[in-house]
């Protein structure tokens, strides 16, 4: 939201923004321990993130499944507004903040039952638990993706690689770098167990044979060369799948955050597409970041994506998949055996999207569906995410007692 | 979006080598350690500066270097994409923003340490980061294998210590043999080491202390006539290789760099000292307690320095002599 449209839209808001950003400043305390930990107690696990806002979407994804496990385990955010968001929603939870090195050099000395960190993201501050060698270092990521980030170097720091499915370990097998040593473990996708479940039923079938379409945009990308989003042609294409999709239907979108962040011309991209909605009288709603995807794939049964984790995310839907994939531009991804094409209708142009659509979902000639099922287990691990293997792992470090 | 300065690699060249520094704050002595080798090598490499005044600092100091900051991540990879010939990233620290690098899947990149690595106690899993670590000798491999239990595959490349290059070739043509040079820390030792050194009236002194007793020690000197000189730095002894006959020092003061000099060099341990720890081992080290034990103790090593083997072995495992003399450094920076 620019500040114009701030003013305008939420004048409140931007009265309070604007004294809290002149007057409301403190120093930001460099550590903070809530709840006093106890140097006795026996945490084995501990569940960090060096970020700064994403961080919050990191540790919901993971704290249930952390709680499910029973194992003791504590939660050390390195950033103020991450701690008090986190403390405020998890008040049972053990929660720490600590700075820089000292601090958690503090903490970590005081963990003696310790006996393994966790990671969503790769952050420089990771460096700092890293250097206790006596513990054992996990990767458990955040999303799965085909994107370079997914394997590159810097996950050798780790011991372990905990991934969705089989398809993650071959990224890096293909990725053309040493990391023998590195071990992967698979342990599918628990977030997404209760869609997989909610979505058993053939996407024909499901809400009465009416297609609920589900939008879900990447942003522009940082530079214009690696931009792979839709969102400048959307509205277009939308225009013509409702021509052709007739009946009851419900499109929902949840365009990413970062949309507008370096085209400025997409500005308010999510008010733009919501007016759209309602001058074209579209039965759906455009969603912010703070609803969990998963929760909008539970309730669709196509989808329109960009090169993202939200393909694989998709899967889980079971229903067709379309993803925009730009002829003009080089496209770097980690690759894995199965590519875009293999289980998703891709298309470069409106034309394509729309040629496909009718032929896919209003025609019911899904031709990839079996491929889709392929692409579910071995993406997204579907087997280990049925059999709750993440947390079985967690339970395996909290009850041995040697070294993992 | 992207804050950086790509100007200077504009020009046609071939950069192969990016030194990376991540040090805050005007933390240069890292890069300033390592520029001069690499310009003695004649690769075509940049420098990348994480820190603003750092940058500004070095720029000023070397106006024609091919010299970039990135403040951010995407900076970063604005300097990278603006290097299409770049293949290798030399790291002198381990620092939270190499991760922006080291994710770049197709450079190779090189932990080279700093001049000091040898005190590098803190070795932990985030090396692994890393394809290579060159080290100055194979002391720190033994350090790596202590401290993680696989290196998995890491490749390790002794280059030796190319800044003692000069040292050494000073000690294989000695001169006068006639300084005896004093490194200490105690302020009980001038006064034993004042009739020694009136003993050795031929002898040039050549003196390192912070001690407030030390110009009182050199006055006495001059009165009686004995050649003195005090150093400003300890490193200052290094361009006194040529003539040393030996060097006398405190335990704090016992380097593994004192191996450079290739003579025997004499402690002072106060009587009933117990347990003392050491940059050295102690079997490459005489020992004396007053002045009197260490005018018999260098009369003796005079006529029989028993311990030279020794140092000769100490000095290839913790400063890579060998690998020193050969330019392993500029033989693999040059194949890279």
């Amino acid at each position: 939201m620019s500040k114009m449209s701030k003013l305008i839209n939420h004048p409140g808001l931007f009265f309070k923004d604007m004294l809290k950003k002149r007057f409301g400043k403190k120093p930001e305390p460099t550590s903070y321990d809530e709840c006093q930990i106890e140097e006795f107690f026996p945490y084995r696990l501990l569940l960090h993130t060096g970020e700064g806002a994403n961080g919050i979407t990191h540790l919901n994804l993971w704290i249930p499944h952390f709680k499910k496990s029973g194992v003791d385990f504590i939660v050390l955010v390195r950033n103020y507004e991450v701690f008090e968001y986190v403390k405020q929603h998890y008040d049972e939870l053990p929660i720490v903040f600590a700075k820089g090195q000292k601090e958690v050099n503090r903490l970590l000395g005081r963990l003696k039952a310790l006996k393994a960190c966790f990671y969503p993201s790769n952050t420089g501050n990771n460096l700092h638990l890293l250097a206790f060698n006596h513990l054992t270092h996990i990767f458990i990521g955040h999303g799965d993706s085909d994107k370079t980030a997914s394997a590159h170097k810097y996950f050798r720091v780790y011991d372990q690689n905990w991934v969705a499915g089989q398809a993650h370990i071959d990224r890096f097998d293909n990725a053309g770098f040493d990391h023998r040593g590195l071990v992967h473990i698979k342990v599918g996708r628990p977030n997404l167990k209760e869609t997989l479940l909610a979505t058993r039923e053939a996407w024909q079938k499901r809400y009465d044979g009416s297609i609920h379409l589900l939008y879900l945009s990447t942003w522009e990308g940082v530079y214009k060369e690696q931009d792979y989003t839709s969102v400048y042609f959307i509205e277009e294409a939308f225009k013509k799948i409702i021509d052709l999709l007739i009946e009851n239907f419900v499109i929902n979108a949840k365009p990413h955050p970062w949309v507008g962040k370096r085209d400025k011309s997409l500005g308010d991209f999510n008010y733009k597409l919501e007016t759209f909605f309602v001058e074209n009288e579209i039965n759906g709603e455009v969603y912010s970041k703070d609803t969990p995807v998963e929760e909008l794939i539970k309730e669709s049964n196509v989808f329109i994506c960009d090169i993202s984790a939200v393909v694989s995310e998709s899967l889980a839907g079971n229903g067709p998949i379309f993803v925009y994939i730009p002829k003009d531009k080089p496209i770097k991804l980690a690759e894995s055996k199965m590519g875009f094409e293999d289980y998703c209708y891709t298309y470069s142009s409106v034309d394509e999207l729309i040629k496909k659509f009718k032929e896919v979902v209003v025609e019911g000639n899904d031709y990839l569906s079996a491929k889709r099922e392929e692409a579910k287990e071995y993406i997204i691990g579907y087997d280990e995410t049925m059999d709750g293997a993440f947390v079985k792992e967690l339970q395996k470090i909290g009850n041995h007692n040697g070294k993992c | 979006m992207a804050n950086v300065n790509i100007k200077q690699l504009k020009k046609p060249v071939e950069t192969t080598i990016m030194l990376h520094s991540a040090d805050p704050k005007l933390s240069l002595n890292h890069i300033e350690y390592w520029l001069p080798v690499l310009e003695n090598s004649k690769v075509v490499f940049s420098v990348l500066l994480r820190d603003k005044a750092s940058f500004k600092k070095v720029k000023s100091k070397h106006p024609s270097l091919q010299l970039l900051y990135a403040k951010s991540p995407v900076d970063v990879e604005t300097v990278v994409n603006a290097q299409p010939n770049l293949k290798t990233v030399l790291y002198p620290s381990n620092m939270a923003k190499n991760i922006h690098l080291l994710r770049f899947i197709d450079l190779k990149h090189v932990f080279i340490g700093t001049k000091h690595s040898d005190r590098l106690s803190k070795i932990n899993k985030s090396y692994r980061a890393y394809d290579e670590i060159w080290v100055s000798s194979q002391s720190q491999i033994d350090k790596f294998h202590i401290a993680l239990d696989e290196t998995r595959h890491l490749q390790f490349k002794i280059i030796g210590k190319p800044w003692l290059k000069e040292t050494f070739k000073r000690t294989y043509n000695r001169g006068k043999e006639d300084t005896i040079c004093y490194l200490y820390d105690n302020e009980d030792l001038p006064y034993e080491l004042f009739a020694f050194m009136k003993q050795e009236a031929r002898s040039r002194h050549i003196i390192y202390s912070r001690n407030k007793s030390t110009s009182k020690l050199i006055d006495s000197l001059k009165k009686n006539e004995l050649s003195t000189l005090k150093l400003e730095k300890s490193e200052d002894i290094f361009f006194y290789a040529s003539d040393l006959k030996y060097i006398i020092v405190t335990p704090n003061q016992v380097s593994q760099f004192l191996l450079a000099l290739d003579v025997p060099i004499f402690v002072f341990v106060e009587e009933d000292t117990e347990c003392m720890e050491l940059q050295l081992p102690k079997e490459c080290l005489y020992f004396f307690s007053n002045a009197e034990k260490l005018k018999s103790l260098a009369k003796s090593v005079e006529a029989n320095d028993e311990l030279r083997e020794k140092r000769e072995y100490f000095s290839e495992y913790f400063l890579g002599k060998s690998m020193t003399k050969q330019d392993v450094f500029y033989k693999e920076i040059k194949s890279e």
